[in-house]
């Protein structure tokens, strides 16, 4: 009893001191039941149970995930992954990442099967977009005794509530060579989530055995709905392709489940959509669809407002009593005004073609007592 | 006679009283830009919320621009109402933190962090830190990295721990690299760490090493 405590007291205390010093771990159970065809395997129903968590530290991430998948024979798989990243201090735009995870699973009563996975990207980063090119090495274990090679290049970008990104990647497995095209989408609405990816792998050379890499394309769907502060309804529905790499057979599957969370966001395992995923996950842009920035020192500054296809732009805050302010068209989608503030907190809302008032993006919000939000601006 | 003395002295009395409520209405509020845009029975009891704040010695000029960002935005005045005495409530707690020498903006900005999660102790503790400037800038920026996604606790300790050096512009720079860095990806923790460790070294530097643009402190390449 007390030599099969030992180790999971170990790994508790290896992990206090990083919750403590990060104060940042996340983490989820997710629990769902799905019908599954894997690629050479009759559909079958399955529940599915996986918890996972996330710590950040300063420059550091590392995340876990489990998963126990029941079917309706009777027979299960467990699988179990570990990934970090680490990132160097940023040199203006650009900042190195080294990654690594491990996983292991387990069908049946087939041998057990596991990988590593080892590499680095460069990524190039601005405030909207992004982009990143990477190289993986891998060594998977219970399987074919090669050494894989991922050659990957990525971009990003964060629009309103919308991250899109594409990314190519090139595997060299053996004597398998497979490219993979792939976009995803990722819409953060004001009560839910929704994801999406589509991909195809337009070019695989393999031997044509189950779990070997053949061309096709894919595609997935995942929608999250809050029931709570830390209870969410998820479904999704799609495909994915095999990945030999880390073990992975393709397979459709439909699946709808409860995702349990800790406080904050969903702990998401780290993967290589993390920048993106995480970049997304606090749109830049959340209400109006119009940016605020303040310009000048004194005590008159200058209220810009970019919006696209606005016919009239208002602004109103405290520093206007509350009255609507026009604003003044500078360019196709730059509106300015320039009005007298006091150095504070300042609330502020802005309206596009007399619509509703938003709180600008940009800035600070918070719900204003009124069934809206406002935005909130400082001046130094 | 006898009568007729105590309807003379009631009467002055009468015109006394009335004398005196003449006098006292407009020191009972009244507030001439909420006057004809609020509705009773909600203007009465904005008036009644604003006499207590004068009587606590609290600003009612925030308490006014609440009422009238409602009326501005068409909300019920039931909820005016709510909104002018929860602000009330939320300076009250501010001032108990910052102490009675906290200016209108410090209150305000008080007020806004702790609804946005920041705890009345630790502003308290930033007042003590920073007791000869404004806390107006350090505690807006202690609330936009809580609602950033930042801890409250990392974020009250990396504001804290830049208090007794940092200037508003520096604060400001602060949270502008933090956010800018979990928009690109990296987590509200992460983010706050590097830019805190940065920001704590540019400010040790010596002053040879350091040069300005716009306010902002620069590395050499």
């Amino acid at each position: 009893m007390t030599g099969r405590r030992r180790p999971a007291l170990a790994v508790v205390a290896w992990l206090i001191p990083f919750g403590f010093l990060a104060g940042q771990v996340s983490g989820t159970l997710n629990s769902s039941v799905s019908i599954i065809e894997y690629d050479g395997f009759l559909a079958a129903k399955a529940v599915v149970v996986a918890p996972a968590f996330r710590v950040d530290a300063e420059r550091f991430s590392f995340g876990a995930q489990g998963s126990w998948t029941g079917f309706e024979t009777g027979r299960g798989v467990f699988q179990a992954n570990a990934a970090m990243g680490w990132f160097s201090k940023p040199r203006g735009a650009v900042r190195l990442e080294l990654i690594g995870s491990a996983g292991v699973s387990k069908y049946a009563n087939q041998p057990s099967s596991g990988h590593l996975v080892g590499g680095g990207r460069a990524h190039l980063t601005g405030d909207r977009a992004g982009a990143w090119v990477g190289l993986t090495v891998a060594r998977p274990f219970g399987g074919a005794d090669v050494v894989p090679v991922e050659l990957v290049a990525a971009g990003w970008t964060v629009r309103r509530r919308v991250t899109l990104l594409g990314s190519i990647t090139s595997t060299w497995f053996g004597r398998s060579r497979y490219l993979d095209l792939l976009g995803a989408l990722r819409w953060s609405g004001p009560g839910f989530e929704l994801e999406g990816r589509l991909g195809v792998r337009p070019w695989a050379r393999a031997s044509g055995e189950v779990g070997d890499p053949v061309e096709s394309g894919y595609g997935e769907v995942t929608a999250t709905a809050p029931l709570g502060q830390r209870l969410a309804f998820t479904v999704g529905a799609g495909s994915y392709p095999a990945d030999p790499v880390r073990g992975v057979l393709s397979a459709k599957y439909l699946t709808a489940g409860l995702q349990l969370r800790t406080r904050g966001r969903a702990a998401r395992t780290i993967t290589s959509f993390d920048a993106t995923k995480l970049a997304g996950g606090r749109p830049a842009n959340r209400g109006a669809g119009a940016s605020l920035e303040l310009a000048g020192v004194g005590a008159e500054r200058t209220f810009r407002v970019r919006v696209d296809g606005a016919q009239a732009v208002e602004l109103i805050g405290d520093f206007t009593d509350w009255v609507a302010i026009p604003m003044v068209r500078r360019r196709a989608d730059l509106w300015e005004v320039t009005l007298g503030v006091t150095p504070g907190i300042h609330r502020v809302n802005v309206r596009r073609d007399g619509q509703r008032w938003l709180a600008p993006d940009g800035i600070r919000s918070e719900r204003d007592d009124f069934g809206g939000e406002v935005g909130l601006v400082v001046v130094p | 006679m006898g009568y007729l003395r105590v309807g003379i002295v009631t009467s002055v009395f009468v015109l006394i009283a009335a004398l005196l409520l003449m006098a006292a209405a407009p020191l009972a509020a009244q507030e001439p830009r909420l006057a004809k845009r609020l509705p009773e029975p909600a203007l009465g009891q904005v008036d009644a919320i604003l006499d207590a704040a004068r009587a606590g010695r609290l600003p009612t000029e925030p308490l006014i621009d609440r009422a009238l960002e409602g009326i501005a935005k068409g909300a019920p005045p039931a909820l005016i109402v709510a909104a002018v005495n929860r602000l009330r409530d939320e300076l009250t707690a501010a001032r108990t933190a910052f102490g009675e020498v906290a200016s209108v903006a410090e209150l305000v900005a008080g007020a806004s962090a702790l609804r946005a999660g920041a705890r009345s102790k630790d502003l308290a503790e930033l007042r003590s830190l920073r007791q000869s400037q404004s806390l107006t800038v350090a505690v807006a920026v202690l609330a936009d990295l809580v609602v950033a996604g930042v801890p409250a606790d990392a974020a009250t300790g990396a504001v804290l721990a830049l208090a007794s050096e940092a200037a508003d512009a520096d604060y400001v720079s602060f949270r502008r690299d933090v956010q800018r860095d979990i928009a690109q990806g990296a987590s509200p923790a992460a983010a706050l760490g590097v830019r805190l460790r940065t920001a704590l070294e540019l400010a040790a530097a010596p002053a040879g090493n350091q040069g300005t643009r716009g306010g902002r402190r620069r590395q050499k390449p």
